[in-house]
């Protein structure tokens, strides 16, 4: 019982992201190393579900790091939620940059077919499983953009509402309104799906 | 934490509520309306299943599709970008800091030249006051014995008397003070 008292006072506390960034910005490269092993693997995945292909996402992740690297200094921890929700923000933009200067929803859909092929069902998992997931991505994909964006943002980043409304720039009841709508709208097209599949078979 | 009051509708209260972002006297009041209102207990249920689904669907394509590439070697990419990002800030860093010790004095030194210069000019201006150059080479007549005051005595004497023949002469031989207060006037002559 005192082992365990004592083990739990000197665990150690995972460190701040913002006190990362304060070590980053004084030179501390191993800092920076440990703020992008904690964001990456989410960051990527973020990308990668809202742009629709491997590729894009990638780069649109090294973007991301490079931007942030080159606005650290400019980057304030005590505005707008802290450093994952600017990460995101960034990321945000990108995509958002990226659509705008190529005819968009063109380009999510080519990169959404591009990946569908990479679905590699884990051993012992059922086809239906596989194709049931990939309905379900292709339903994510058929969203309005600022239906997914509030959608994966919730889910990857884990930010508040609020602080996601802030990412995206508009009101908290705007972005609660495009959450309910987007899972709303994933049901609906995930049953008409099924209902497609049953009468198919 | 947001104000219930803020929230446009239903689903957006049961929204913050399932998400635990509500204030907490506001999370009460939420528990009260759905003890005493089964439609709004219902909509939550049905809410929390879309959510739960939706969630759990992207936590299953997270498990079955790779990301766009391994996280280790992503994140090797980003270290490496940061390596550079740090040496460059050091290299520019030094640049700085040798500038000061070459260039920095110089400008000193020019600006404490110029400020010597200027201080020079304001110290001559006090005690060499502005003063008509017409006025100061104009011949003032410097009395220095009582027969030349007699002979200036004299000469007035007689100025009056020939007024009237108005030589004006004599009379710019002897400057009054009006002569003297218009430096402009002199200057033109």
């Amino acid at each position: 019982m005192q082992r365990e008292l004592v083990s739990q006072i000197t665990a150690p506390v995972p460190e701040g992201d913002e006190a990362l960034v304060r070590r980053l910005r004084d030179g501390q490269t191993a800092a920076g190393e440990l703020l992008v092993r904690r964001h990456c693997g989410a960051l990527m995945r973020y990308l990668q579900r809202l742009v629709g292909s491997d590729h894009l996402a990638e780069e649109l992740h090294q973007q991301t790091w490079a931007s942030v690297l080159e606005n650290l200094v400019r980057f304030d921890p005590s505005l707008g939620g802290g450093f994952k929700a600017w990460l995101y923000r960034i990321a945000t933009n990108k995509a958002n940059d990226h659509w705008r200067s190529r005819g968009r929803e063109k380009t999510a859909k080519d990169g959404m077919r591009l990946i569908t092929d990479d679905l590699v069902p884990p051993a012992g998992q059922g086809l239906e499983n596989a194709e049931e997931l990939s309905k379900l991505r292709a339903a994510i994909d058929l969203l309005p953009a600022n239906q997914r964006q509030v959608v994966l943002l919730r889910y990857y980043s884990n930010l508040k509402f609020v602080q996601i409304a802030q990412i995206l720039g508009c009101p908290l009841n705007t972005a609660l309104g495009r959450m309910h709508k987007a899972m709303l709208r994933l049901k609906e097209l995930m049953s008409q799906e099924a209902r497609g599949a049953s009468r198919a078979s | 934490m947001k104000n219930l009051q803020e929230l446009q509708n239903n689903e957006a209260i049961l929204l913050m509520y399932l998400a635990g972002e509500l204030a907490p006297q506001d999370h009460v009041e939420v528990e009260g309306m759905l003890a005493s209102d089964a439609n709004l207990r219902r909509e939550l249920a049905s809410l929390q299943e879309m959510q739960q689904q939706t969630m759990q669907g992207l936590g299953d394509l997270d498990r079955q599709i790779r990301p766009p590439v391994s996280e280790a070697f992503a994140t090797a990419g980003i270290s490496r970008m940061i390596q550079q990002w740090h040496e460059q800030r050091e290299r520019l860093k030094r640049t700085i800091v040798v500038a000061p010790r070459s260039i920095m004095p110089r400008i000193w030194l020019g600006l404490a030249a110029a400020a010597s210069i200027a201080i020079g000019f304001l110290v001559w201006g006090v005690y060499h006051p502005a003063v008509p150059t017409t006025a100061r080479s104009s011949p003032t007549p410097v009395i220095q014995n009582d027969d030349e005051k007699v002979l200036l005595m004299q000469n007035t004497m007689n100025i009056a008397e020939g007024l009237v023949d108005s030589d004006v002469s004599v009379a710019a031989a002897m400057p009054g003070p009006d002569d003297l207060d218009s430096s402009a006037d002199l200057s033109n002559q």
